[in-house]
């Protein structure tokens, strides 16, 4: 009898702590990737948070993105120990009970001989259950997605233990500070022996922009060919189809209504934003104008006030504020975000850091064709993703007239908005969905698989 | 960090009662936060029992009604593991030697009294004192567990272990206390209101 076998599926490791439901800023790259490699033939396993993590210490989910995420897709969870976290003293072991000294010190010296982040427990049972799922169907790949950065070291162990090639997709910079853009660890700390020889070993390594990629080469020189850029982008998913061009222009008898859609943290220039819009309202074409501010303040429950305070808003719990046109208007569900375009005239890109700095929120900014206004330092790498787009007001300043003066002029440019502006705009977003700019990515761990695989797109 | 659990709990305190809540801080000077703390809980009208080693650094509170501070007042010094440390390493040697000056006079014992002391002060800080961090939570609980019949303490709503060196005495008071909130969070916990 003559048998011809079929080459199998690729089979790929996707090690990414944030995973849908989360809702952390990083989690839309990480489900676009493996929904992309999924519907690209690709036999997909991802690695993820612990729920009770999502739960109990970031404190939200997103129940309807887990829902977007490709069903053929297999999502497991390892373990992870929430020392570091966990306060209820009933929750505490014995042995932490009755001597939380030697606890501690236990802990500790984990993070300071194993591996320096509190998701060392999490990475560990990962090497674990990947050894064991490996052990009875073979990975081709290992991808793990930072931070947390313990997932570049689980990739790293899995590949040393079974030759499974690994890449590393740095959605942020691990050994850089962004925002100081200086090192993040100083010299001889554990951080920079691990990066080391991931990136010695690594068979790729993958970042968000270009001047990232960069400051990584010029450390690892010999690991600088096998680095990769691949940026954010947007997800026409859960963007939705948008309303049409032909809708483009604004009532002109309502006031305009500004909006910023994402995470406000402590990075962003926040007090800059609220005093320019303030000044900005002073001009007759901004009478009454709105800002609204859609997504969360801070990443834990516990930053709100903070931000609220510096927002100039009232705390929730507090007495209302004066009218300054601002206002917080709570989570957007990634799949309700289409709407909130829709609702705005103009957006704002409020955003902290500069030269390393994308983003991931511009692309979605971009493909609603809306007018941009920055509120962010000078030189930022978004700037070379928003180069082209026809209607970015660019103060190039944090300095609060100038700003004003940008949100002005993108106010003109709503209430003058035609087809065909807009239409030129959703265009040059065009290049930027997830599709096109992950498909280099799905090239190159295609490229790394060592047998032979079978090519070509599923249907999804 | 605090856990979003437990800001989202709250206290089963009976309808009609002060909430009441047990906070437990053992540094000798406690942080601001823990001060910070304690006069919020006081400011919304909670009784607070305070548990301390020592009262000197309360002092700004000192006075405040429904305000309760409950110190050890040296009793730590005077627990069998330190008074045979003391025994061991300081005294003993130290009558010895004081034996020996009378002996020989004092002249020729000097260096040896000298060089005793600092070895006593060396080892103390040095060797035991690491090794009774270990401990020293567990034996602190048991300090304060002997007390708590005299303290009047039958009921609390929320029991807050502000340090490490409080955590055994939290970690064995949830037990005592099985419907109270028991925590390391320094945030202010949600009570109802008192009345």
């Amino acid at each position: 009898m003559n048998r011809t076998r079929e080459p199998r599926r690729p089979r790929i490791l996707y090690l990414s702590f944030y995973f849908p439901p989360s809702r952390a800023s990083g989690v839309y790259r990480a489900r676009a990737t493996a929904n992309y490699l999924a519907q690209q033939g690709w036999d997909v396993t991802a690695f993820a948070s612990p729920i009770s993590f999502l739960h109990e210490v970031i404190g939200s989910v997103d129940e309807r993105l887990a829902e977007t995420v490709d069903p053929r897709i297999r999502v497991e969870r390892p373990p992870l120990s929430q020392f570091a976290w966990e306060r209820d003293l009933r929750r505490f072991s014995r042995f932490r009970g009755l001597s939380p000294v030697m606890a501690g010190k236990a802990y500790r010296l984990g993070l300071s001989k194993i591996f320096p982040e509190h998701y060392l427990s999490w990475a560990a049972a990962s090497v674990r259950r990947a050894l064991a799922m490996h052990a009875r169907r073979r990975f081709d790949v290992v991808l793990a997605t930072g931070n947390p950065f313990a997932s570049f070291a689980a990739a790293w162990m899995i590949h040393r233990l079974t030759g499974v090639p690994f890449a590393v997709d740095y959605r942020d910079a691990w050994t850089l500070n962004m925002f100081e853009e200086k090192p993040a660890y100083p010299d001889g700390h554990l951080a920079w022996k691990w990066e080391q020889r991931i990136l010695r070993d690594a068979s790729a390594s993958i970042f968000v922009n270009n001047p990232l990629r960069a400051w990584y080469a010029e450390r690892y020189p010999n690991s600088a060919d096998r680095m990769m850029v691949v940026p954010n982008g947007w997800d026409p998913d859960l963007f939705g189809q948008g309303e049409p061009v032909e809708a483009a222009s604004t009532d002109p008898t309502r006031p305009l209504r500004f909006s910023f859609l994402g995470t406000v943290n402590n990075t962003q220039p926040v007090e800059q934003l609220a005093d320019a819009f303030e000044r900005a309202r002073r001009h007759p074409d901004l009478a009454g104008a709105q800002l609204h501010i859609h997504g969360h303040l801070g990443y834990f429950k516990q930053s709100q006030s903070e931000l609220m305070k510096r927002l100039g808003l009232a705390d929730p719990a507090g007495e209302p504020g004066t009218d300054t046109g601002i206002s917080y208007r709570g989570a957007v569900s990634k799949t309700d975000v289409g709407q909130v375009y829709q609702d705005s005239d103009v957006l704002v890109f409020l955003a902290g850091g500069a030269r390393y700095v994308t983003s991931g929120k511009i692309f979605e900014y971009m493909a609603s064709g809306r007018p941009i206004v920055s509120v962010h330092a000078p030189g930022i790498a978004a700037q070379d993703v928003l180069a082209g787009y026809p209607l970015w007001f660019n103060p190039n300043s944090l300095d609060v007239d100038e700003i004003a003066n940008s949100m002005i002029a993108a106010g003109k440019a709503a209430r003058d908005m035609t087809p065909q502006v807009r239409a030129e705009a959703q265009a040059h977003a065009a290049a930027f969905t997830r599709e096109a700019v992950t498909a280099p990515l799905e090239a190159r761990l295609r490229a790394m698989v060592k047998r032979t695989i079978a090519t070509g797109a599923e249907a999804s | 960090m605090t856990t979003v659990r437990e800001n989202s709990e709250t206290a089963t305190a009976t309808a009609g009662r002060q909430p009441r809540v047990l906070l437990l801080s053992f540094n000798l000077a406690p942080h601001d936060r823990v001060i910070e703390l304690a006069t919020r809980l006081l400011d919304q009208g909670t009784r607070v029992d305070l548990l301390v080693m020592d009262d000197a650094g309360w002092q700004g509170l000192a006075g405040r009604p429904n305000l309760r501070i409950h110190s050890l007042d040296g009793a730590e010094r005077r627990h069998v593991v330190m008074r045979a440390e003391r025994a061991a390493v300081f005294r003993g040697p130290a009558a010895v030697l004081t034996g020996l000056g009378k002996l020989t006079g004092e002249r020729p014992v000097r260096p040896l009294v000298k060089g005793h002391q600092r070895a006593a002060g060396a080892f103390h800080r040095r060797i035991f004192m690491k090794s009774y961090a270990a401990i020293r939570p567990l034996v602190l609980s048991r300090l304060f567990e002997r007390r708590l019949p005299a303290l009047g303490i039958d009921d609390v709503d929320v029991i807050i272990a502000s340090d490490v060196l409080t955590v055994t005495l939290g970690w064995k008071l949830a037990k005592r206390f099985p419907k109270a909130i028991a925590t390391t969070s320094l945030d202010v916990p949600a009570l109802p209101a008192a009345n």
